[in-house]
């Protein structure tokens, strides 16, 4: 029952949130600078004409009239159309966000499958020359820019190897091969990033457990200080890893435009770049919100984790 | 070597070795692949001004009566031939009978009315200036459309070789999206953010299209551009907007380097309806305070030649005029003091595309020198649109502007930089109208005006960079239309 209530509260503040922040959003485009019709006709551009195609888009409707028709239209997937391309943004969206999908849904758990052992060997080995040098190379991978990491990527293994293809994106309907070998560079530029970044925060949270009392008794019991770490060790290390791991799946799928732009790959963060530039607000909005909305089901998610992961949370008070 | 870089490299290698079987190398497929560096947001060419669009789209997909080649001369297309009346009022044009669009159906008269009312009809000024000179457009015969201007006018021929001229297949619907016309190749398929593709027209009335599939792809950033060119997986990098790195691709049994010249001047704009900027003496002494040599060298690796007016080299009245004002501090000085102007202080007001910025700071700096303190401020291109170029907003501006023949501009004191010289106007409006014959040096006569009057400050013409892999031929050396034009270029494999 707690944990019902407790779970029922956070949808309600997730729902809040989505509210304000489709509000936020709407107001925050109107604010720009720059005309979509006027960016549309360019530089021979009379002012009547760009009055008129503001008239047919539709863009001089009180402010009030738009927001509602815009947050009515997205409770049933419905985003309106694209100024630019009369397209329903929605189709526009949808092969945008496979991309940043795959790059996300493929990085974050590879990164996972490194960052674990390596923080786990380095918590280990802390106090021998190989963990420290663990500990220092996750320093410098942490230091390097991701879109430095793969400029240099592609400049190894596309241009002087020859191995792979230096950038562009082929679907895996089109063509799996095609596929798999564009996304290894950009995947495997995520994953060198993001698990130096996990790696330090699995080897803190490792370092903790060894101190604590349970672990004391574990081992004092017989236990190997291996079998102590993972048994013991995991569960409560697991708890800060999934707060830092939410964090990470947000950071990815906003900041994968740097990763996008490298790797020419035509992800959400790309498509967002390029509707600013063309002031399409419809599209922008859609595109903001929906990562606004990922970003807030991902906090969810993670509240509901923590409640699964902590048995203590779900009895009694809840944090 | 850590845990982690071993098992990424062992990754790599793993995958690297079971896919590379799959990777289809450029001479195995009939497919020629153009790295570019913008988008356009729609393909609708007569809504937009992207220049993106005609860039793929134009001599490519559409056609139009009469075309203009790389060395600036009009040949015939959809129209073997076309006859002036010797009151250079009334234009014949006699289609191919041979034509036809992609679709089946033949480009007859009528559908030539159609398309130049179209344009007529468009939202875009520019196309629609360029169209007012006409008087009506008639059908007489299937294969016959005569045009009638209100007056002579040399400009107008000129127009109908770019997107004012292209013949629309009255069958498209959506323009946006699915663009028709008569060209080699047909319109394939649009990948948003990645590559639009154009296929061979098996039907095409002319010479074939040399390849099955032109893929251009869409490639903003520089160096991603150069990675791609420099792996194999481009056949032409369309455009180079790194200069500084053409030096890799030295290798001549690997690769061509084209260096020639587009249409696109790059323009520091004045505002003449600021007092400042309507001062003569204040804008002579900016010319002479900016070292342009030096300017080209810093910001486009020293690629692109200097000018000296609204023209550019492959113009038929190009005259160099680089010299007008040439780079002298001093005397830039002395003609601020002599005007009684001190404390002159100057916004710079640029849209950050790739030179703008480097070339405010080098324009900022130098003027400093001579005493005139500029304040720049970058502003994305939607913003300077709105507030430089609509509102006029601003002393200075850095803008390219890469239409062709685009010195009439400078007539139209509506535009934004609100240049009023009614002796200009008057001289371009007797351009336009005089004989072919007196054409050029009457166009001669207008440049040399606004070179002497420091309309504006030319800095450099864009210049045409290329990179394309060994074996590749025909790509046009100099850019005279919007077009990236795929009809001439064939491979050796």
């Amino acid at each position: 029952m707690v944990v019902l209530r407790a779970a029922a509260r956070r949808l309600a503040v997730f729902l809040g949130t989505v509210l304000v922040a489709s509000l936020v959003i709407f107001l925050m485009m109107q604010a720009l600078p720059g005309d979509v019709a006027q960016v549309a006709l360019g530089m021979g551009a009379s002012p009547e004409k760009v009055e008129e195609l503001r008239q047919t888009w539709g863009l001089n409707r009180p402010l009030a009239v738009r927001y509602f028709e815009w947050l009515g239209g997205m409770l049933h997937f419905d985003f309106g159309s694209s100024l630019v391309k009369g397209q329903p943004v929605v189709d526009q969206i949808r092969p945008r966000l496979g991309v940043t999908a795959w790059l996300v849904g493929l990085s974050i758990p590879l990164s996972l499958l490194v960052a674990i052992p390596m923080g786990l060997t380095s918590a280990m080995l802390r106090r021998r020359a190989s963990g420290a040098l663990i500990n220092a190379l996750s320093h410098v991978g942490l230091a390097l820019p991701v879109f430095f990491l793969g400029a240099v990527a592609s400049m190894v293994f596309a241009v002087k190897l020859q191995w792979l293809p230096a950038n562009g994106y082929r679907s895996f309907a089109q063509s799996p091969g095609e596929w798999a070998l564009r996304m290894i560079l950009p995947v495997g530029t995520l994953v060198i990033v993001q698990s130096c970044f996990l790696a330090r925060y699995v080897r803190t949270g490792f370092i903790d457990v060894l101190s604590e009392d349970y672990y004391r008794t574990a081992r004092a019991s017989g236990w190997t200080k291996w079998r102590g770490l993972i048994r013991h060790g995991m569960r409560n290390m697991a708890t800060s890893l999934v707060t830092v791991v939410g964090l990470q799946v947000s950071s990815l799928l906003v900041g994968a435009v740097l990763i996008e732009q490298v790797f020419v790959l035509p992800g959400l963060g790309s498509l967002l770049v390029q509707s600013v530039g063309s002031r399409d607000l419809m599209v922008v909005q859609a595109v903001v919100m929906l990562l606004v909305f990922a970003v807030l089901a991902i906090n969810f998610l993670v509240d509901l984790l923590y409640l699964w992961i902590d048995p203590r949370l779900r009895r009694g008070k809840t944090a | 070597m850590s845990v982690r870089s071993g098992v990424i490299l062992g990754l790599v290698l793993g995958l690297s070795g079971i896919f590379s079987a799959c990777v289809p190398s450029p001479d195995s497929v009939r497919e020629l692949s153009i790295g570019i560096t913008v988008e356009p947001t729609t393909l609708d060419l007569t809504t937009d001004s992207a220049a993106a669009i005609p860039q793929m789209l134009l001599y490519n997909v559409y056609e139009t009566l009469v075309k203009l080649d790389s060395q600036g001369a009009i040949h015939p297309l959809l129209a073997s031939r076309y006859e002036v009346s010797a009151d250079s009022l009334t234009y014949s044009f006699s289609l191919d009978h041979k034509a036809k669009f992609a679709s089946g159906t033949p480009v007859d008269a009528d559908c030539v009315v159609a398309s130049i009312d179209r344009i007529r009809q468009s939202p875009n000024k520019t196309l629609q200036s360029q169209m007012a000179v006409i008087e009506s457009v008639e059908a007489p015969s299937a294969d016959l459309v005569v045009v009638t201007l209100k007056e002579p006018s040399n400009f107008w021929l000129y127009s109908m070789t770019g997107v004012a001229g292209i013949v629309f297949d009255p069958a498209s619907d959506d323009l946006a999206m699915k663009p028709q016309g008569s060209g080699p190749y047909q319109f394939d398929s649009w990948t948003s953010g990645d590559r639009l593709t154009l296929a061979k027209n098996e039907s095409y009335w002319g010479t074939p299209g040399r390849f099955e599939n032109v893929v251009f792809r869409f490639i903003p950033d520089p160096n991603a551009m150069v990675a791609a060119m420099l792996s194999g997986d481009l056949d032409i990098a369309g455009e180079m907007t790194s200069p500084d790195s053409l030096s890799l691709f030295s290798d001549e049994s690997k690769f061509t380097v084209i260096e020639g010249t587009t249409n696109g001047e790059v323009v520091l704009g004045f505002n003449h309806s600021r007092e400042n900027m309507k001062n003569l003496a204040v804008r002579q002494a900016i010319c002479h305070g900016i070292d342009r040599a030096a300017l080209v060298n810093t910001v486009w690796g020293g690629k692109g030649e200097l000018i000296g007016t609204m023209t550019v080299p492959t113009d038929p009245y190009y005259e160099d005029l680089s010299d007008t004002y040439s780079f002298d501090p001093e005397k830039a000085k002395q003609l601020l003091a002599e005007a009684g102007v001190s404390d002159l202080s100057l916004s710079l007001r640029i849209p950050t595309l790739p030179y703008g910025p480097k070339a405010a700071t080098f324009i900022a700096s130098q003027l400093g020198d001579i005493g005139i303190t500029v304040t720049v401020e970058e502003l994305d291109f939607p913003r300077w649109l709105e507030e430089v170029y609509r509102d006029g907003n601003y002393d200075m501006t850095i803008v390219a502007h890469v239409e062709a023949r685009d010195i009439v501009n400078f007539a139209n004191r509506e535009y934004y930089w609100k240049y009023d010289n009614p002796e200009f106007q008057a001289q371009i409006a007797l351009a336009d109208r005089s004989t072919p014959q007196d054409f050029v040096p009457q166009m001669q006569i207008a440049a040399r005006m606004l070179a002497d009057d420091a309309a504006a400050n030319w800095l450099f013409v864009f210049p045409n960079l290329i990179v394309a892999r060994e074996g590749i031929t025909g790509i046009g050396h100099n850019m005279t239309t919007l077009s990236f034009d795929v009809t001439t270029i064939s491979s050796k494999d």
